[in-house]
């Protein structure tokens, strides 16, 4: 009798450890942020799903470091969503009928619990016919709190904000330049010139509003930027917040770039899509994008897919090797940004 | 904070020539294609183009302002190549 006892107990123990050892199937969910509403894709069977709903033009989107939150920025409110449902779980209003907020970027803090934001706050006198428009603002949003509990004055035209992951009290800001801000205090360091170059320097336009990472990916943002001796892309590093550049030895014209999971390509570009090798700057393969431009790009964590869409109404499927077409998925409405999120 | 009344771009040490509006960055659209042939420099369809003009403002003359005078254009026109006959932003009835 004791011995069929250990038996079974051994075969209980071999099936849960056998549990253990598959491997996770994620699945891929490309998550559009479309003018009527989160849609989410499905990219292996294709369906969407209805997530959260509501009726803006998000410009830009942010999730938390642990992924469990997904942050739309609309010109004047933040949609909070969950990712394990892509529900609606919050708005944050930040206009009022006296004080107009455009909210140009955001992102969230290390600990998740407050979201940076660059925004362009006019104010209205009440009876009086006058305007008055502040200075571009840096404003730490308090999640838990639901309101501002900082803000900082800020050069015009802050499009993207990286939290630096080791360094909680500093964060890189891309706008006309790039610079690193103080969180506690305020204080901006330019860390690479773009339009403000020094007189034996080249000017930089970069474009760097097109946040591609996904929870859990390399945390290496890339950008494509131009200056009169060609295009680069930049590589910035989210942990350390340190930027390297890599000058393609082609010409394209990207909006929006990725990194592949092995750090090895950069996928990049708006009409066409181009395969680029980080080590060499060539470009290794070309296509035209099949359904019209576009300006968010992910790649799938095995790397063996690209999805590319936004602006339009759908998302494409490309094969990472030979970037042939595979299909295209329609969604809701049209959107400006998306996100590969796997679960 | 200044107690300027209004706080102008022109005030900005910002080096003329530079296109500085509603948008925050240079950014070729529609209107220039700078190669013939590829790469392209313009958008593909124009009308892929179209919410991601009007949302933030890109160009304000030729697409709904969505940031001001048609705040809820897209919900006359959520996919622009489907829903391009419901336009109504030239003349608002």
């Amino acid at each position: 009798m004791k011995s069929r006892i250990k038996l079974v107990i051994f075969l209980w123990t071999l099936v849960v450890w056998a549990l253990f050892q598959l491997p996770v199937l994620a699945v891929d969910y490309i998550l559009v942020p479309t003018v009527k509403g989160l849609d989410v894709v499905n990219c292996e069977t294709g369906r969407v799903i209805e997530g959260a709903r509501y009726s803006d033009y998000v410009l830009n989107t942010s999730y938390s470091p642990d992924g469990r939150r997904y942050y739309l920025n609309a010109l004047h409110s933040i949609f909070a969503v969950d990712t394990k449902t892509f529900s609606l779980i919050d708005t944050y209003r930040f206009s009022t009928d006296l004080s107009r907020v455009t909210i140009f970027t955001t992102a969230v803090s290390n600990d998740g619990k407050q979201l940076f934001v660059s925004c362009q706050i006019v104010k209205k006198k009440q009876n009086i016919p006058k305007l008055n428009v502040l200075p571009p603002q840096f404003a730490i949003f308090d999640i838990g709190k639901k309101e501002v509990v900082r803000s900082y004055e800020l050069p015009y035209g802050v499009h993207g904000i990286f939290p630096v992951r080791n360094d909680p009290d500093h964060a890189i800001l891309f706008g006309l330049d790039v610079y690193k801000i103080n969180l506690k205090t305020g204080e901006l360091e330019m860390i690479m010139a773009g339009i403000h170059a020094e007189k034996d320097q080249e000017q930089r336009s970069i474009v760097a509003m097109y946040t591609n990472n996904s929870p859990g990916d390399h945390q290496l943002f890339a950008a494509p930027y131009y200056a009169s001796s060609g295009l680069y892309y930049l590589i910035l590093d989210m942990v350390s917040g340190e930027i390297r550049s890599i000058k393609s030895k082609e010409m394209a014209m990207p909006f929006s770039a990725a990194l592949s999971p092995d750090k090895k390509y950069i996928y990049a570009g708006h009409d066409e899509l181009v395969k680029v090798d980080v080590a060499t700057g060539e470009t290794v393969n070309a296509t035209y994008a099949e359904r019209g431009s576009y300006t968010s790009i992910a790649l799938s964590p095995d790397g063996k897919k690209v999805y590319i869409g936004a602006m339009g109404a759908d998302v494409s499927i490309y094969d990472a090797e030979t970037l042939k077409f595979e299909t295209a998925i329609p969604v809701g409405g049209d959107a400006m940004v998306f996100n590969r999120f796997s679960q | 904070m200044a107690e300027e009344e209004v706080f102008g771009m022109a005030d900005e040490d910002v080096i003329t020539g530079m296109p500085i509006g509603c948008t925050t960055v240079f950014d070729p659209g529609w209107e220039t294609n700078p190669n013939p042939a590829a790469p392209v420099g313009n958008c593909a369809s124009s009308a892929r183009d179209w919410s991601n003009c009007s949302g933030p403002c890109w160009w304000p003359a030729q697409t709904p302002d969505n940031i001001t005078a048609f705040p809820d254009y897209q919900e006359q026109c959520a996919t622009i190549q489907k829903d391009w006959k419901n336009l109504n932003y030239v003349i608002k009835r």
